[in-house]
């Protein structure tokens, strides 16, 4: 590279691997980044986590503009965008809508790797598919499914199925021609209170299935909405499944490997959703820094420790960027990076998305330091993208579950 | 630690308060963060009916004396970090009910004609007596927390001296207790804009219905709602000249002793980690991992040992500093830059530990973690806000580099 002079970086500039995307992509990207800053950035002050709003703008994306069934074929009335070669055109849409309201993002996300994953599993047949797909690919009101995952179990209480360590929270039992689904209290990822349709990884007679159940089958029993600390838009609610009778087509075998790819396909895209939202938090307090004035004479930007961390903010960014975007070429090309199988992806985009939900956290934590009163003050939305990216963190796993499942595979240990 | 007796019964009677008072209905405060509807009268059961708000008001003028006494940090810290326990916010607003009248309140610079003034607005009350120290102006943020650099450089409030009143003009942001709550200012301003002379440094006292003071709405902020602050307006507020605390040079000099006082909030980290310790236990008790409960996971355990070091270290260094600041005979004045790093040192690591342990917690519980009916992520949200207000941890960093290495450009 011939030496130039310093042109220092435009403003937002975060290098991606743009030979990684087409035009197409880049086209779809463009018009996320244009629905994020007119119907969620530009409006902010006006509607803040209004729920009716976020909703209607999640409709906006989703269905009208069709994000939902962008990766469903043609014939079941999506896009046809391939798998698993769409990841880095989902990755840059999952960064722009981070960007603006990393609750839409996180909550389309696991919806999409649902999708992803179903797609791909061998076990679920056309027939599944093709009654699955207009709840991703209609343009009508968004049917969101929520996501009952293995998770954790109660201390002495009945054993149960155990899946990467987690507890499998349903169980399945044949009756007659169909089976009957229970669980108790079961805590989904997202919108177990708004959800039209339950997706329930559940033990079965034969080993594991995965459940899919109208919220309006009898026997469903939503608990209260849930308060969280972010991510408004995913309602969230236990929910108990009291012997839910479901048709024998209801209940899809699975194998340990669709977890893994579902597990991977929604660290990934929520790890782009994190990025993104780290991203507005830098164009946040960049404002902040451009025209704050320090011990009355210079500004924030100028003053070296406040320099020292600003740097910090926009470090932790490009790291994740690229860590993100090569997890999304791994997946995109199977065998590209040496990845094989899905344990090899799961535990790659364990450590990825592990990292990269810390740095962006860590990105904001230091961007309120900063901006200190105004860092938790509601009208300059950092707040809300810090508790956003700490719900999500929790929500999809936190450092220690997977440290023990790299110590696993990188070390033969026996401890999960 | 061993506690004393006056420390049990005082801990004794918190506790009782927190337990009924607050703790079964804390979950709904954020959405009571504007009306207080839940949080007066928690507050008013603390402050009035338990008495607390004559706690540092010394006992000539009907108060329990804290001020008068060598134990006045000791006790603010098994105060406050009790109340902290059950809501950090509760336990910020009453420590900053007594911030102002530090000034004229605690020896050895006790000013009895403005203790008679104020003191009945403490101890003779049936309702709270909302204090405030107004110090953050719009332009510059923690600037006048900055005082051993700035000398007050940057403050634009100004006092003018009209005959025998004080006229007051300026614009401050954020005090505590503001929003509409406030009784008593402590305001922080200068009587000559622009000087490095700490001794144009003012520190006078405005009662909240003096005519010119306008106190904007309630912020909305991540936590911490029973903490309201807002704008508040001085426009030619005249009081007279004996509300001046003390006068030129000392208003300065003490002033300094408020902000390092102030840092005893450590104790409103501190106090929340102790309950997301309890809770955390019974979670982890609870709730099982690949079949075993969850502490008994070696490397979840790792994780809680990180939990409990950071609770007792931050702990012990909050025992620390406040034994320092009752021992002025030992230890130097609570006004000197010794102790305003020894302050600022402890806030800034008791608010980094306990937020990073907090966030642990978080990460340990999963789901729940995230869920308000586990209070885990109220503290969370609270202890960060405990970390960026006072001037924040990058002025915390500046006073104490410039103690420890001399520094004299910062």
């Amino acid at each position: 590279m011939k030496e130039e002079e310093s042109r220092g970086a435009p403003r937002g500039y975060f290098p991606y691997p743009k030979e990684w995307l087409d035009a197409e992509s880049e086209g779809i990207a463009e018009s996320v980044k244009r629905w994020a800053d007119l119907e969620l950035i530009g409006k902010r002050l006006q509607f803040r986590e209004n729920f009716e709003h976020q909703m209607k703008s999640f409709k906006v994306l989703a269905a009208d503009m069709g994000l939902h069934g962008l990766i469903w074929p043609v014939d079941l009335g999506g896009t046809g965008f391939p798998l698993p070669g769409a990841s880095s055109t989902l990755v840059r849409v999952y960064e722009e809508i981070g960007r603006a309201e990393p609750g839409i993002g996180y909550v389309s996300a696991v919806n999409v790797a649902l999708a992803a994953a179903l797609l791909e599993e061998e076990a679920a047949d056309d027939e599944l598919k093709a009654r699955v797909a207009p709840a991703f690919c209609g343009d009508g009101d968004i049917q969101l499914f929520s996501l009952v995952l293995p998770g954790l179990g109660t201390a002495g209480g009945e054993p149960r199925t155990i899946l990467s360590g987690r507890e499998v929270q349903a169980v399945v039992r044949g009756d007659g021609d169909g089976w009957l689904l229970s669980a108790e209290g079961a805590r989904p990822i997202n919108s177990g209170y708004n959800a039209s349709v339950y997706a329930v990884i559940a033990s079965t007679p034969d080993g594991l299935g995965i459940a899919f159940v109208d919220a309006d089958a009898e026997g469903v029993e939503r608990g209260e909405l849930l308060k969280t600390t972010g991510l408004s838009v995913s309602l969230n609610a236990d929910v108990t499944f009291n012997r839910v009778r479901l048709a024998k087509n209801a209940v899809v075998p699975i194998r340990s490997g669709f977890f893994r790819n579902l597990s991977a396909w929604i660290r990934l895209l929520a790890a782009a959703v994190a990025i993104g939202s780290a991203m507005d938090v830098y164009a946040i307090v960049r404002d902040w820094a451009d025209n704050r004035i320090i011990k009355g004479k210079g500004l924030l930007r100028d003053n070296p420790m406040d320099a020292a961390v600003l740097a910090q903010v926009a470090m932790d960014i490009v790291e994740s960027r690229s860590l993100v975007h090569s997890l999304a070429r791994a997946v995109a090309i199977p065998g590209g990076f040496g990845i094989e199988t899905s344990e090899d992806l799961y535990i790659m985009s364990g450590i990825l998305s592990v990292r990269v939900l810390e740095n962006c956290m860590h990105a904001v934590n230091r961007a309120m330091e900063l901006m200190a009163s105004a860092g938790y003050a509601r009208e300059w939305h950092v707040e809300k993208h810090w508790r956003d990216l700490k719900t999500m963190q929790v929500y999809i796993g936190g450092r220690t579950p997977v440290e023990m499942e790299v110590a696993g595979y990188y070390f033969g240990s026996d401890i999960i | 630690m061993t506690s004393s007796p006056a420390e049990t019964y005082i801990r004794k009677i918190i506790r009782g308060w927190a337990e009924t008072a607050v703790m079964p209905y804390r979950r709904n405060y954020d959405e009571d963060w504007n009306d207080h509807r839940l949080i007066e009268p928690a507050f008013k059961a603390l402050m009035v009916d338990l008495g607390f708000q004559k706690a540092l008001i010394p006992a000539e003028f009907g108060g329990w004396n804290f001020g008068n006494t060598d134990y006045l940090a000791t006790a603010s810290a098994w105060m406050f970090e009790e109340v902290a326990r059950a809501d950090s916010g509760i336990a910020l607003a009453f420590g900053v009910c007594y911030w102002p009248m530090v000034m004229v309140a605690v020896k050895p610079h006790i000013n009895r004609r403005l203790c008679a003034e104020f003191a009945p607005l403490f101890v003779d009350s049936d309702k709270p007596a909302y204090g405030v120290v107004a110090m953050t102006e719009p332009q510059g943020g923690s600037d006048i927390e900055n005082f051993d650099m700035l000398h007050g450089r940057t403050i634009k409030t100004t006092a003018r001296r009209d005959g025998n009143e004080w006229v007051i003009n300026g614009h401050k942001l954020w005090p505590t207790n503001t929003g509409g709550l406030a009784d008593l200012f402590g305001v922080v301003c200068t009587t000559q804009p622009g000087s490095e002379k700490e001794e144009d440094v003012a520190y006078i006292y405005v009662p909240a219905d003096t005519p010119g003071v306008t106190q904007g709405n309630a912020y909305e902020k991540a936590g911490m709602a029973a903490d309201k602050n807002g704008d508040v307006w001085f426009d030619d507020v005249r009081v007279p000249l004996r509300y001046r605390a003390h006068g030129p040079g000392l208003d300065s000099l003490y002033f300094k002793e408020v902000l390092t006082l102030g840092m005893m909030s450590a104790a409103y980290s501190i106090g929340p980690m102790m309950n997301v310790y309890e809770i955390l236990y019974e979670f982890c008790s609870q709730k099982s991992l690949n079949g075993k409960p969850l502490k008994e996971h070696d490397a979840i355990a790792a994780e809680l040992a990180e939990i409990a070091t950071g609770i007792e270290v931050s702990r012990a260094a909050l025992f620390r500093l406040a034994m320092m600041l009752d021992r002025p005979d030992r230890y130097g004045p609570r006004w000197s830059p010794a102790m305003l790093a020894q302050a600022r040192l402890t806030k800034m690591f008791a608010a980094d530990r306990c937020l990073e342990g907090c966030g642990k917690a978080m990460e340990i519980m999963g789901t729940y973690g995230a869920d308000r009916n586990w209070d885990v992520e109220k503290h969370w949200r609270d202890l960060k806000m405990g970390q960026l207000y006072e001037g924040g941890k990058q002025l915390a960093q500046m006073d104490t580099a410039r103690f420890f290495y001399d520094c004299e450009t910062l």
